[in-house]
């Protein structure tokens, strides 16, 4: 895993998907996946969407080792658990998508756009995707719910035909095989924020111990993280990618001290289709001559002031 | 009101000026570190087996840029007045501050083709010499 | 001779000072604009320009003025260039987009549009004003406008030999006359017609589509009939002439009969629709975009904006008379 967020430290307004290796077993008997995410709540860093599986038949020896709640384990205590999994080759395979705060925003600022829930889908898609095109021989998945359970259940099950999913509330804490999948999630999430190496120039040289860069847990109410955000706005480019800039509380703090910037939005264009159908009609009332299509295509005028 | 415009800068430096048309409104007039923000992110990709896209963001929104080389026997030039006049009946004087020679202009969610507008703008450099040229 | 060199943060400009200045003036000029360097202000105003190589030249430090001129075609006054004898006019159009801003180096403004100076043949706008002359008159006693007084300067631009493609002269000893003529005229915009016309089509350009549609298909040249590409051309001269002249030229290229829609419905609908599909098409980037093409193609719209443009054009027509009359 260090090896693939080394990776990502490297180009972290992209996403990248670490994958162990797949167990020779899990390949020939009936496996377990459990499927988890961790950091969608906060206002930086990625969210990280995790995998687990192994034989159906052994999935409790999961619980044996502790696989819990990852909230409930202290950072430390998740990071001897993810050890412990990975060690566990011959029996336990894993995957996780690390989900960079850029492709967060720029999927929720798409022109049409593609929400939270939709990114989370598609991650969890994409990974069972994975550990299938890895021969993997997935029977039964396991799924914490994002948004309605029936909905997503039937999303996956239709996508998956042949595949027992279960979607339920608190997966985490009911299935030790998700609970491991979370384990793997956190304990990226958590290495990808503390190796995150800043490209933007103003951040380049600040030390870790610099103040101005503890950022605290990223969760929105964290006065840590409100400080961080308040104290490194630039007016013009907002904050450096490591924060989301479709969160409501970035997005508040860059209208309240920022420079407004503007968008064309999808109204503009119903509106720009309006004018244009009164364009091709009657135009006769207009005082102005129309200009030929050739400078109306171009949006070129003739100039009235230059500065 | 006639407004003059003289060129300042030496025209042998080669010291280009970085310009980006950014699909936004921007309201702000003044100093902003593009260096340091926008230029690191910055990234080129062959999509549909075209070259020559490039990819960023800006304030999270995705962006898809292309390159405009000025047509040969233009160039691109900023000219900037350093004092507005008091009355609108007073000559001013502008001077060319900055040049350059190509665009990066950048799309919005939207793949760049060659018939956009601003792309598509170009060929009236060379289109009204048919029409302006005299034998 | 002394040279000052200034810096700032974005570039280096060497500036000779001291070498003979024109005016006074001028040279003042130059000291605000260095200080302001120095002081690394941002400019209180400044615009993005495309120019021709030789408009602005650094060595004979003169620069061009841009001035308000009548718009031969609306006339309302728009913004024109002379070069700093006088000799050479250029017009300038501003390409904008609403939502546009410019990252200059380290710096941003706000206003995204630019400006495409190009040479204007000069003839254009004299026309009117030889158009409206009662008697055959000095070109200088002839370009006189109460609203634009630079119309005055266009009297350099133009040699005679240039002003006898669209006036009679009548000349005796160093007095020179014109009147106005529109055979010269039209024969004058003819050629220009051919040139322009025999230029889109060797660009492969498409004169079918309309301005909505945009140039998207391509289509082959071979299949598109002279006269499209005539029609093209004679859109593109009117954008330089009153109606009158505009019709009258018409009438002399004989271009075949536009042919009207049918149902005047069909013409408004499409492009609404056409407009929705390019939003949404657009959304998805990095799909296919091969795929984007597909839908505008059954979109083809069947009239072209020419003929709307000109049906519209020979309704409204305006009399000379209105560009020029007192307000």
């Amino acid at each position: 895993m260090d090896e693939g967020l080394k990776t990502f430290s490297e180009n972290n307004n992209r996403n990248i998907t670490i994958v162990s290796k797949v167990p020779d077993v899990c390949r020939k008997e009936p496996c377990a996946l459990g499927i988890d995410e961790a950091g969608r709540g906060p206002v930086l860093g990625p969210m990280v969407y995790g995998i687990t599986y192994c034989p159906e038949s052994r999935v409790e020896e999961l619980k044996t080792i502790g696989c819990a709640d990852s909230k409930t384990l202290t950072e430390e205590q998740r990071e001897k658990l993810f050890q412990k999994l990975d060690s566990l080759q011959e029996f336990v395979g894993w995957a996780v998508e690390v989900i960079s705060p850029n492709s967060i925003c720029n999927n929720m600022f798409k022109r049409l756009k593609h929400s939270l829930n939709e990114v989370s889908h598609d991650s969890a898609i994409g990974l069972i995707r994975k550990a299938l095109s890895l021969e993997a021989n997935i029977t039964s998945v396991f799924v914490d719910t994002v948004g309605p359970p029936e909905k997503y259940q039937a999303k996956l099950s239709a996508l998956f035909p042949g595949i027992k999913i279960t979607v339920s509330k608190k997966a985490d804490s009911l299935f030790p095989v998700v609970s491991a999948a979370s384990i793997c999630a956190k304990v990226a999430r958590d290495k990808a924020l503390s190796t995150w190496k800043f490209k933007e120039s103003p951040f380049i040289n600040l030390k870790e111990e610099n103040k101005e860069l503890k950022w605290g847990s990223g969760y929105p109410g964290d006065p840590t993280t409100k400080k961080f955000l308040a104290q490194n706005i630039d007016l013009v480019f907002g904050f450096p990618q490591l924060v989301r800039f479709s969160w409501s509380t970035s997005e508040q703090i860059l209208k309240s001290k920022g420079v407004t910037v503007e968008w064309e939005d999808t109204e503009e264009q119903e509106n720009q289709a309006v004018s244009l159908k009164k364009f091709f009609g009657n135009s006769s009332k207009s005082n102005t001559p129309r200009r030929h299509p050739y400078f109306i295509d171009r949006k070129l005028k003739p100039a009235t002031k230059l500065v | 009101m006639a407004l003059n415009i003289q060129q300042l800068c030496d025209w042998d430096s080669d010291q280009y000026c970085i310009v980006h048309s950014m699909p936004c409104k921007i309201n702000h007039n003044g100093q902003a570190n593009v260096t340091g923000f926008f230029t690191p992110y910055i990234e080129n990709k062959e999509l549909n087996g075209c070259s020559g896209v490039s990819e960023s963001s800006f304030r999270g929104y995705p962006l898809q840029g292309k390159k405009i080389v000025i047509p040969v026997g233009f160039k691109g030039i900023v000219v900037s007045e350093t004092k507005k006049p008091l009355t609108d009946v007073e000559e001013r004087n502008l001077v060319v501050s900055k040049k350059f020679c190509e665009i990066t202009y950048w799309n919005w969610d939207c793949f760049p083709v060659s018939d956009d507008s601003i792309n598509q703008s170009m060929d009236w450099l060379i289109l009204s010499k048919m029409i302006h040229e005299i034998e | 001779m002394p040279r000052v060199t200034r810096k700032n943060s974005i570039q280096e400009n060497v500036v000779d000072v001291n070498s003979s200045p024109e005016k006074d003036d001028k040279s003042n000029i130059k000291v605000a604009a260095i200080s302001a360097a120095r002081s690394n202000n941002h400019p209180e105003s400044q615009c993005v320009m495309i120019v021709p190589d030789g408009m602005l030249n650094g060595n004979n430090q003169r620069g061009i003025v841009v001035v308000k001129l009548r718009n031969p075609k609306t006339g309302t006054g728009t913004l024109y260039a002379f070069s700093h004898n006088n000799t050479k006019l250029y017009e300038i159009n501003q390409f904008d987009e609403s939502k546009r801003s410019w990252f200059l180096d380290n710096s941003v403004q706000s206003d995204g549009s630019f400006f495409l100076t190009t040479n204007v043949d000069p003839l254009f706008l004299i026309l009117p004003y030889l158009q409206k002359a009662k008697h055959t008159s000095p070109i200088d006693q002839l370009l006189v406008d109460e609203d634009y007084a630079e119309t005055e300067k266009l009297s350099t631009c133009s040699k005679k030999e240039d002003l006898e493609k669209i006036a009679d002269c009548k000349q005796s000893g160093s007095f020179q006359a014109w009147k106005y003529s529109e055979e010269k005229t039209l024969n004058w915009l003819e050629k220009k017609v051919s040139r322009i016309s025999q230029h889109l089509k060797e660009k492969n350009f498409n004169v079918t589509q309309s301005a909505v549609s945009s140039n998207y298909i391509k289509t082959d040249s071979e299949a598109v009939p002279e006269s499209s590409f005539t029609r093209y051309a004679f859109g593109l001269i009117s954008e330089y002439l009153c109606d009158e002249l505009s019709a009258a030229l018409e009438k002399h290229l004989d271009l075949p009969a536009v042919q009207k829609p049918a149902n005047n419905q069909d013409v408004k609908e499409p492009p609404a629709k056409r407009q929705k599909i390019d939003g949404e098409t657009k959304s998805e980037p990095l799909e296919d975009y091969s795929k984007d093409q597909k839908p505008f193609a059954k979109e083809k719209i069947q009239v072209s904006a020419k003929s709307k443009a000109l049906a519209s054009a020979a309704k409204g027509s305006k009399s000379i008379a209105s560009f020029f009359g007192k307000k």
